[in-house]
């Protein structure tokens, strides 16, 4: 073998070396202080490998109690008086979920307003769990930077109502709440984030004529001194969305084609219409997956992990053992060319993990299926290429990479249509696959391929 | 056809009978909070992805194999890829292994697996 030849193939051995210690050992640098920093981005684990949060929310088994006097006229109690029922008052004990509430039916309605408030904010990893006889919902989510605010979306109740700015009284209701969307309008200057809430035919109708009475209003009043003043004499609406209070106005400042358009953000920048837009959306996703017919309680744990260290560890024996019997199989059929494809071998998983590590994919139990599954394929193809090499196949590689090729075709098609799963565990099983199909070609391109042409130059 | 693979066709036709009874019977050994309600749940998210995945490759089979026997191609394919399936869970019923988040993992590079054998085979023939 020349020896530029033998240059290059020391070279090539010294890469798949130094990616293989990168990816399972790590690469540091000394921070400021003497202590290891990571160069290179952690894998993402799923979150069965890690700490979850479990939120239990719970119906609501309490009561409100209204206390009437003679007249039957609800009473506001203080505190030290007595309202007793032989001083004419009737305390009324209702419960918070009345049993016609507390359904089979409007559970799931929860658990699936749940679900799409998590879908919709783009959360793949969660599990949700329904305990249908008590109506006991159990959402688990990563303990991570992310929990408080998943925590507070699942918890958040999305509701759109308008009070009187003077009696308080509830003018317009959720009922008639039909569709929340995004919608943006671009000025000379700046642009807008608008919140659009369409309402159903009785909406309509109530808006219509809410829009005649919550309107700004003047009147000429005479004052003491004699002189006439404009007094302003409008009536406003405080306009409440998702549970906050955005403020107090006039309909026909929010009303249009019997439509009602909140803003959001108004600005000629485009990070803060971002946000404005961010905000928006969570607002329009929880108004649109609905109100919970059934009120409940949350309380959250944190769980440490899902699967043991045993499981795992007898997971990865099971799966080592299946792959060194592999290994011995092509040093003893192979000799020589088969310890060199092992080498190349561990040096794929290496170059995969790495891969893995700098895309930021997450892996999940389901990744792990997909790298394992993606080493099999890798050992197909180092077997055939070595078969074609003993019998000494003309353009060995190439039939090789054909025939492999046509074998595994079905498998890409796989990866690539998980790939476009929401949920964690079957896309992170899609692109796990994915990449490793696509290192496989571009690994043994670069690194195997020449080395195992020289073998088979060298051989003859 | 070969007279081990006949053997080891009657076998796992025995495992798979065996196996499904005991399901049917006793059902599968949920652990660490796991339910056969969140196991159903989890297949009703895969089912899109596996059908279309499943519907793609028979139909690569149909156009690729056509000279075999669009039929027989078809009727290979999917006993192949159910009877993998079948004989996994089976065994799963059987020994009574406990049934956890590793459940899906398993199941996915049986099917997997399959496509692989069944492409081989396939194509080795061709």
């Amino acid at each position: 073998m020349k020896k530029y030849k033998k240059t290059l193939t020391v070279i090539i051995i010294l890469i798949v070396a130094i990616m293989m210690f990168a990816a399972f050992f790590g690469v540091y640098k000394k921070g400021e202080n003497g202590e290891k920093i990571g160069i290179l981005p952690n894998l993402k684990l799923g979150m069965e490998f890690g700490k979850t949060r479990v939120i239990t929310a719970t119906v609501n088994q309490e009561t409100t109690k209204t206390i009437y006097d003679s007249e039957g006229n609800i009473v506001t109690p203080k505190e030290g008086e007595e309202y007793t029922e032989e001083a004419g008052y009737k305390t009324v004990e209702t419960e918070i979920n009345p049993e016609n509430v507390k359904t089979i039916e409007n559970y799931r309605k929860t658990e699936k307003i749940i679900e799409n408030k998590l879908n919709k904010n783009g959360i793949s990893q969660y599990f949700i769990n329904i305990d249908e006889s008590t109506g006991t919902i159990e959402i688990e989510i990563p303990e991570d930077d992310k929990a408080d605010e998943i925590q507070s979306i699942i918890q958040a109740k999305g509701n759109f109502i308008l009070l009187d700015a003077e009696t308080f009284e509830l003018v317009f209701d959720n009922i008639y709440f039909e569709k929340a969307e995004v919608i943006s309008r671009q000025g000379d200057l700046e642009a807008g984030i608008f919140l659009q809430l369409s309402f159903n035919e009785e909406g309509t109708k109530r808006i219509q004529e809410l829009n005649k009475i919550y309107i700004e209003k003047t009147e000429e009043k005479t004052n003491e001194d004699g002189k006439t003043e404009t007094v302003d004499n409008s009536k406003t609406v405080w306009v409440v969305l998702n549970g906050s209070i955005l403020g107090t106005t006039v309909l026909p400042n929010i009303v249009y084609n019997d439509k009602i358009i909140l803003p959001f953000g108004i600005s000629s920048n485009s990070k803060e219409l971002e946000e404005a837009k961010e905000s928006a959306e969570q607002a329009a996703i929880l108004l649109n997956s609905g109100t919970s017919p059934v009120i409940y309680n949350y309380s959250n744990t944190t769980k440490n992990t899902n699967i043991s260290n045993q499981d795992l560890l007898l997971f990865g024996i099971s799966i080592g053992i299946v792959f060194f019997i592999a290994y011995i199989y092509l040093v003893i059929k192979f000799k020589a060319k088969g310890f060199i494809a092992v080498y190349f071998q561990i040096g794929f998983l290496g170059t995969l993990l790495l891969i893995l590590r700098i895309i930021g994919i997450t892996i999940t139990m389901e990744g792990i299926a997909g790298i394992i599954v993606a080493m099999v394929l890798e050992y197909i193809f180092t077997y055939i290429v070595l078969r074609n090499l003993d019998k000494q196949i003309e353009g060995m590689y190439k039939k090789a990479n054909l025939e492999f090729f046509l074998n595994t075709l079905p498998v890409y098609a796989i990866s690539i249509i998980f790939t476009f799963a929401t949920k964690a565990n079957i896309n992170s099983f899609g692109m796990s696959l994915f990449w490793g199909i696509v290192v496989i070609y571009a690994y043994n391109f670069i690194f195997t391929k020449f080395i195992f042409e020289n073998l088979s130059r060298g051989s003859k | 056809m070969k007279t081990i693979q006949k053997i080891l066709i009657v076998v796992s036709l025995i495992v798979i009978i065996v196996g499904l009874l005991i399901l049917w019977k006793n059902g599968l050994n949920y652990i660490d909070g796991y339910s056969k309600k969140m196991l159903l749940k989890t297949i009703n998210e895969y089912t899109l992805y596996v059908g279309i995945s499943t519907a793609i490759i028979l139909l690569y089979y149909a156009i690729r194999y056509f000279k075999k026997g669009i039929i027989k191609v078809l009727a290979t394919s999917v006993l192949g890829m159910l009877g993998s399936i079948l004989f996994t869970l089976s065994l799963m019923s059987i020994i009574q292994m406990p049934i956890n988040r590793l459940f899906f993992p398993i199941m996915l590079a049986t099917y997997v697996a399959s496509i692989i054998v069944l492409s081989a085979s396939f194509e080795e023939n061709t």
